[in-house]
């Protein structure tokens, strides 16, 4: 399974690092000299220092013979382009695109994209599986999308309620910053227990580790075909 | 210049600051946003524009905004600006009028150095070599 990555921010380091533990043949391309450097010192051969974006560098990382292609720079514009380019011109079967703006999804899917990662959304449903509420709203992103402040509101089903703080599982590097009840908001120290009605707001980096790439399955679905 | 001929035009840009030199008199409607936002998209009227016309400097972004205005309303002439000639022919052949810089000044100073009379824009465009 030969396996091409644009983009070698947070997130595209932390994928290489899983594909490589995997076995996989992986190639990472990264636009930053510097940072293509320093990559290319921890992981070897497996780390190219070009714009993904550019035919003449796609042709050299040999995408033709890739199996998938993930697009997971920052920019949407510049993951849809490499997955499109992917597809015309080297005729990559499976193409994927990290989306910091979650209204692009369903853009990129009818565009020709065959799978879509948004950070946000998966931190939203992951949210939602731990806390079962009525709703979880964003309510706003930082660091180009890689960082997202989110809200839940508990219902009397959540089963985080009656739960202290400190007993909910989230992905590392996810944290509860402060919890509102009645109006009144508490910085959310481990021992407050949660109960109906009460407003639970977290912060939550999109991938900051392989954890929570565990947490909702592998999302390059190259795990199923090795 | 399409304002000067009369035609409604509106301008989006992310700097309220680019729109300075349009000038005071300027008959264009100014929107400061994102390009790729659909929200600002329109605002500035997309939905009853007769044209789109993509100029930012990221050729990415022009991509992008053009399949955007495409996917949801119903434009008749969407065109934008691609430097690079691979994409901008690919983009081409989707349908979109992109027009590469690059190609344009080769080409103009290619027939002035041989002497040559300046060519319609077109034939400079559309020279493109297949890359392999």
């Amino acid at each position: 399974m030969y396996v091409v990555l644009v983009g070698g921010g947070a997130v595209g380091e932390q994928v290489l690092r899983k594909l490589l533990h995997e076995g996989h043949e992986v190639l990472l391309i990264e636009k930053k000299r510097e940072r293509a450097q320093r990559l290319a010192d921890r992981y070897g051969k497996g780390v190219m220092a070009g714009d993904g974006c550019e035919m003449r560098v796609m042709a050299e990382a040999g995408v033709n013979r890739a199996d998938v292609v993930a697009a997971i720079t920052g920019d949407d514009e510049d993951n849809l382009v490499v997955c499109q380019m992917a597809k015309r011109r080297f005729n990559v079967k499976r193409t994927i695109a990290r989306v910091s703006d979650p209204r692009h999804e369903k853009l990129f899917k009818s565009l020709g994209v065959d799978g879509t990662i948004s950070s946000t959304s998966i931190i939203f449903n992951l949210i939602e599986q731990e806390i079962e509420t009525g709703e979880v709203l964003p309510i706003g992103a930082m660091q180009q999308g890689n960082l997202e402040v989110a809200e839940a509101v508990l219902t009397a089903r959540s089963p985080a309620c009656g739960k202290a703080v400190g007993e909910l599982e989230f992905p590392d590097g996810t944290i509860i910053v402060a919890v509102v009840r009645n109006s009144q908001h508490m910085v959310a120290t481990p021992d407050i227990m949660l109960q109906s009605g009460d407003i639970v707001v977290v912060l939550g980096p999109s991938f900051t580790s392989g954890n929570l790439l565990s947490h909702v399955g592998d999302p390059l679905g190259v795990a199923h075909h090795s | 210049m399409l304002a000067d001929e009369g035609h409604d035009v509106a301008i989006i840009d992310e700097s309220r600051y680019a729109f300075q030199r349009l000038g005071k008199d300027t008959k264009c409607k100014t929107f400061t946003g994102h390009a790729l936002d659909e929200d600002v998209l329109l605002k500035a009227g997309v939905d009853k524009a007769d044209a789109f016309v993509a100029c930012t400097q990221g050729d990415n972004t022009n991509i992008m905004a053009m399949q955007v205005v495409r996917e949801n309303w119903d434009v008749p002439r969407i065109g934008g600006k691609i430097n690079d000639p691979i994409r901008s022919q690919e983009y081409y052949k989707m349908g979109y009028f992109t027009i590469t810089e690059c190609k344009l000044l080769a080409g103009a100073f290619n027939d002035w150095i041989h002497d040559q009379r300046l060519r319609a824009i077109t034939e400079y465009l559309r020279e493109v070599p297949t890359p392999k």
